[in-house]
C-alpha cells in the first residue's frame, strides 16, 4: 500500500488536556519539587483496522518548589514525542513513543489506547528516564481523543 | 521445505451474524467432505490475512483441513479486537461468539467438515476469544490452543479487561470460581474440549500470570487438579501437561523470553511451516504444528498430547456433541519416528496420502478421544 493510499484511508484521532495531576519528587535529599503537564496535545493516526501508523505528542513540563528550597525549579519546557513502535494489547494497541533530542527531562512515553465510542481512550505514562530514586516521577494521564475526519 | 500461501477467500453469508464479523475461508482443492476444521482469529489492530503467517493453510493443504478466518469489523470495537469483555459478545447467543459459530456451521454445510473435529486458536485478543468460544460452546469444538491470551470472563468490561492483562493479585481467582464462570456460560455434561496454552514469560502485555490463571479454570472444568503430570523442556519452552484420567486436558508451553507473540521457527521435531510477521517470534519451537498435534491433525506424532487407556464410557446426552467415546492404550510420549515421516516427510505428500496414514494409525486418534462421551 503506498503512503498516499494509507493516508486516505486512516484516521487520526486527536486531543487535548489542559493540565495533568500534579505529581510530587524529591523531598528526602533534594528539596521537594512538583511537575505538572500542561497543554498535553495527543495525536494518534490508524488504519481501517486500527493499526497504528502515527502519533504526536506534546507537552509542557512544569516544575516547582514545594514548600522552602534555596534551589529553584527547572524552568518550564516544551517536551515532543513521535511515534517509536507500536504493539497490540488484548484491547487495543500499546504505543512507544521517542522523545526529541532537545527534550530535556528525558521521559519515556507510553500510549494505551483502547476503543471508546467513536473514539479511543488514551491511557498516558510519561515516566522520566534520566533520573532515578527520589528524583524520578511518572504522570498518567487519561485523554480521550476524537476522530477528526 | 517450501510453503506456499494461499490467499483467504472472503464468505459473506453465513447466518444471521449477530456479532457483524467478517468471515474467510481456506479450503484446500478438492477437499473431501469429513474433514476437520480450524478456526482462526487474530488480535488487536489486525485482520484475517495477519495470521495467515502462522501457516495454518499450508498444513491444511497437507493434512487435509479446512480453516475459517473470522475478522472483526472497527464499527464494532474501534481497534479490530474481538470483544472478549463484552457480555453479550462473549454469551452463547446474540454478539460475536455466535457469529463465529454460524461460520463454522457454514464450513460444515458447504464443505461437510466433521463435527466432531472442529478446532480454535487465536493470538491475544482472538485467544482471549479462543477460550470464549471454548467455554461457550464445548459442543461444538474439540479443543482450542490459546496463545497469549486470558481466562474466560475474566473480564465484562474495558477497565476491568485492562486489569486482567496484568492480572494482579486481585483478579485472580480459585480454580472453582474461574471453573464456575465457564460452567455458567453453557449447560454441558459432556467432556470438555482440551485447551492447550502458550505464553511468553517476557510478555508484559499480557502477564504471565494468565496462564497459571487459564490453567486453575480449565483444570477445573475437567475435574482434575492444578499438579503437573509431566514436565519437559523443548528449545525455549517449558511443557507442562495435566491429565485427567489418560487425557492430556490442558497442555501449557510457556516459552522463555518470548514477549506477546506466536511461537514459530524451527522446532526440533519438524518444519515449521509459519513465516515471520509481526507477533511471530523465532523461538524455535513452532506453536502451528505442535497446536496441530494437540489437535489430532498431526497423528501419533511426538508432537501430540497422546493419551492413555481411556474408559468410553456414558450415555449419548447430546447428539450433536463432538465426542468420540472409544478408548484404548496409547503411548503417551507419541512416536518421534513418526514424526519425522509426518512432518518432514509426511508434510510433503498431499493429505490423501495422510488420510491414509492416519486410516492406519487410528488408534492415535481413538485415543485423543479417550474417556469422551458420545
Amino acid at each position: 500500500m503506498t503512503d498516499a493510499a494509507t493516508a486516505s484511508t486512516s484516521t487520526t484521532y486527536h486531543g487535548t488536556l489542559d493540565m495533568s495531576a500534579t505529581v510530587p519528587f524529591g523531598g528526602v535529599t533534594y528539596c521537594a519539587y512538583s511537575i505538572t503537564l500542561r497543554q498535553i496535545d495527543v495525536t494518534v493516526t490508524m488504519r481501517p483496522s486500527g493499526e497504528v501508523t502515527g502519533s504526536m505528542v506534546q507537552a509542557l513540563n512544569v516544575e516547582a518548589t514545594v514548600g522552602s528550597c534555596p534551589y529553584p525549579p527547572a524552568a518550564p519546557s516544551i517536551a515532543n514525542y513521535s511515534l517509536d513502535s507500536a504493539k497490540i494489547t488484548p484491547t487495543g494497541s500499546m504505543l512507544q513513543l521517542a522523545g526529541a533530542a532537545a527534550n530535556s527531562p528525558k521521559v519515556a512515553l507510553t500510549i494505551d489506547t483502547s476503543p471508546n465510542g467513536s473514539g479511543l481512550q488514551a491511557n498516558m505514562s510519561f515516566q522520566r528516564t534520566d533520573q532515578t530514586g527520589e528524583l524520578m516521577w511518572t504522570v498518567k494521564p487519561t485523554l480521550l481523543l476524537a476522530p477528526t475526519k | 521445505m517450501m510453503f506456499l500461501a494461499a490467499a483467504l477467500a472472503a464468505v459473506t453469508s453465513f447466518g444471521s451474524n449477530p456479532g457483524a464479523l467478517d468471515m474467510y475461508e481456506y479450503v484446500p482443492a478438492g477437499l473431501p467432505s469429513g474433514r476437520p476444521l480450524v478456526v482462526v482469529l487474530h488480535g488487536c489492530t489486525q485482520t484475517a490475512s495477519a495470521m495467515e503467517a502462522a501457516g495454518w493453510n499450508a498444513l491444511a493443504d497437507q493434512l487435509g483441513f479446512a480453516v475459517v478466518y473470522p475478522q472483526q469489523r472497527s464499527a464494532n470495537q474501534g481497534l479490530s479486537c474481538f470483544t472478549w469483555y463484552g457480555p453479550t459478545d462473549i454469551a452463547r447467543t446474540g454478539g460475536e461468539a455466535e457469529s463465529i459459530v454460524q461460520m463454522v456451521d457454514t464450513e460444515i454445510a458447504t464443505h461437510g467438515s466433521d463435527t466432531h473435529r472442529v478446532y480454535v486458536t487465536g493470538l491475544s485478543a482472538g485467544a482471549a476469544f479462543t477460550a470464549v468460544m471454548l467455554a461457550t460452546y464445548p459442543d461444538r469444538f474439540a479443543a482450542g490452543s490459546i496463545m497469549a491470551g486470558l481466562p474466560y470472563k475474566c473480564a465484562t468490561d474495558l477497565t476491568s479487561a485492562s486489569s486482567c492483562q496484568q492480572m494482579a493479585a486481585a483478579a485472580q481467582k480459585t480454580p472453582q470460581q474461574w471453573g464456575d464462570l465457564v460452567r455458567g456460560a453453557f449447560a454441558w455434561s459432556g467432556a470438555y474440549p482440551r485447551v492447550q496454552i502458550w505464553q511468553g514469560t517476557s510478555d508484559y502485555t499480557v502477564a504471565p500470570a494468565n496462564a497459571t490463571e487459564l490453567v486453575k479454570q480449565w483444570t477445573d472444568v475437567w475435574g482434575t487438579d492444578q499438579t503437573a503430570d509431566a514436565t519437559d523442556m523443548i528449545s525455549t519452552a517449558t511443557r507442562t501437561q495435566f491429565m485427567a484420567g489418560s487425557t492430556v486436558a490442558v497442555e501449557v508451553y510457556s516459552v522463555t523470553g518470548m514477549g506477546h507473540a506466536i511461537a514459530i521457527g524451527a522446532d526440533p521435531d519438524g518444519v515449521c511451516p509459519a513465516t515471520t510477521g509481526a507477533y511471530f517470534s523465532d523461538e524455535k519451537i513452532c506453536s502451528t504444528t505442535r497446536a496441530a498435534a494437540f489437535f489430532g491433525l498431526i497423528e501419533g506424532t511426538g508432537l501430540g498430547s497422546g493419551t492413555g487407556t481411556g474408559s468410553g464410557s456414558g450415555s449419548d446426552t447430546d447428539p450433536g456433541s463432538h465426542d468420540d467415546a472409544e478408548g484404548g492404550g496409547c503411548n503417551t510420549g507419541g512416536d518421534p519416528g513418526f514424526l519425522v515421516l509426518a512432518l518432514v516427510g509426511g508434510l510433503a505428500r498431499r493429505w490423501r496420502h495422510a488420510a491414509v496414514v492416519r486410516a492406519r494409525n487410528s488408534r492415535g486418534l481413538l485415543c485423543r478421544r479417550a474417556g469422551r462421551r458420545r
